[in-house]
């Protein structure tokens, strides 16, 4: 009868623990709960939405026949993206500029990718990047493989043909298509020289899986 | 004839969510010790009922439901955060200080409990659900329910001894 009692104890330590807590309110108002559930249902409908969409383009691809991607050779005065026979694809930057277009070439040219103008994007989370990611600062060029200091020439071989004191936008970057991972996404973005704060970063470039979440701000200080 | 609408939702679900968000809290704050975190799942598990209130509005015990979904979402966030700092090469978090006034020993104890015997403890004792709701919440039979309480008790008397005897130790 011992162990009996030493177990109606302790259900009246549960109880008079739980009552010995009168005075813990919560203080989130219903309003908050109201608005964070619309915005769960938002993202679900966009999410389902865009899953529609991924499905209809897969069907599409599927049923396509197989074609070779066609060569891309696009000059502008702000960028240029060409394809070569070798399968890589050379992109070069000289000014922000047209940024929906330069996407859509880049995707042409079997490149996937998301480009951003006036402000510097970053993947969140140190997890969700794929082994290379580069940014540029107002002083020069560096670039990380694995989060070390490095060249990076696997994935993607970048050539700087502007020196490292430059503030114009002038680079050129030789990607493979076939040897990016399964999923990943080519983000670029990049502020005017003249808008960019000392110490803050200038552009970024990343080889992202296509599902991470992606943080753009105006000003954005290395990590 | 009456058409039950959003509006009729909203208003009962706000009234449940008044009368039941308090009880919620302190019952999730003992199993998790922080208060902070108590009080985020308990509005993301209020949240997922609103979400899917037509179902959760019909359950035999709302709370229960509340409870259990803050606790569950509590074991992801705790596996969630575990694999981040594993990937940032971190040492594992300490877990967190007790909420002032909470028995710090009785929740590390309920959390070393197995999670059938926890759940147990906290709908049964915490809630005060009757075996009868307690097993149809739990797809367990009242007599596997008074059972589970009996070993769950036994083995959390046991921890606080165990604990308690650590604490001695200079």
């Amino acid at each position: 009868m011992n162990d009996d009692r030493a177990l109606t104890a302790l259900t009246d330590h549960l109880h008079e623990v739980r009552d010995s807590l009168r005075e813990v309110h919560m203080t989130v108002p219903a309003s908050a709960i109201f608005a964070a559930a619309r915005k769960r249902r938002r993202r679900a409908v966009a999410a389902a939405g865009a899953a529609c969409v991924a499905v209809a383009i897969a069907l599409a691809l599927a049923l396509a026949p197989a074609s070779q991607p066609r060569p891309v050779h696009v000059h502008l005065a702000a960028w240029s993206v060409d394809t070569h026979p070798n399968g890589t694809v050379t992109f070069t930057l000289r000014n922000a500029s047209q940024p929906a277009r330069l996407q859509h070439v880049l995707a042409e040219a079997g490149v996937p990718a998301m480009v951003r103008w006036g402000e510097v994007c970053l993947a969140q989370g140190r997890h969700v990047l794929l082994p290379t990611e580069g940014f540029v600062r107002e002083t020069g060029v560096r670039a990380y493989v694995n989060g070390r200091r490095s060249s990076p020439e696997s994935i993607l071989e970048m050539i700087s043909t502007s020196p490292p004191n430059t503030k114009g936008l002038n680079w050129s970057w030789t990607i493979t298509p076939a040897k990016m991972p399964k999923g990943a996404q080519f983000v670029i973005s990049a502020v005017p020289a003249d808008r960019v704060a000392p110490g803050h970063i200038q552009a970024v470039w990343e080889f992202v899986p296509s599902s991470a979440h992606v943080n753009c701000a105006k000003s954005v200080k290395p990590g | 004839m009456r058409v039950w609408g959003v509006e009729d939702d909203r208003q009962e679900f706000a009234e449940f969510y008044a009368a039941a968000r308090d009880d919620c809290l302190r019952v999730v704050l003992i199993s998790v010790g922080d208060r902070q975190l108590a009080e985020d799942l308990v509005a993301e598990a209020f949240t997922r009922a609103w979400t899917a209130w037509r179902k959760v509005g019909q359950h035999p015990a709302p709370r229960a439901w509340v409870v259990r979904t803050a606790l569950n979402a509590h074991v992801s966030w705790w596996r969630r955060h575990r694999r981040e700092l594993a990937l940032a090469g971190c040492e594992e978090r300490p877990a967190p200080a007790a909420h002032p006034g909470l028995d710090s020993s009785l929740v590390t104890a309920l959390r070393r409990l197995p999670v059938r015997q926890r759940e147990v403890i906290v709908l049964r004792l915490l809630l005060d659900l009757d075996t009868t709701t307690t097993g149809e919440i739990l797809g367990m039979p009242g007599g596997t329910v008074a059972s589970c309480l009996h070993r769950g008790l036994d083995a959390l008397r046991r921890e606080l001894a165990s604990l308690d005897d650590q604490e001695r130790i200079p």
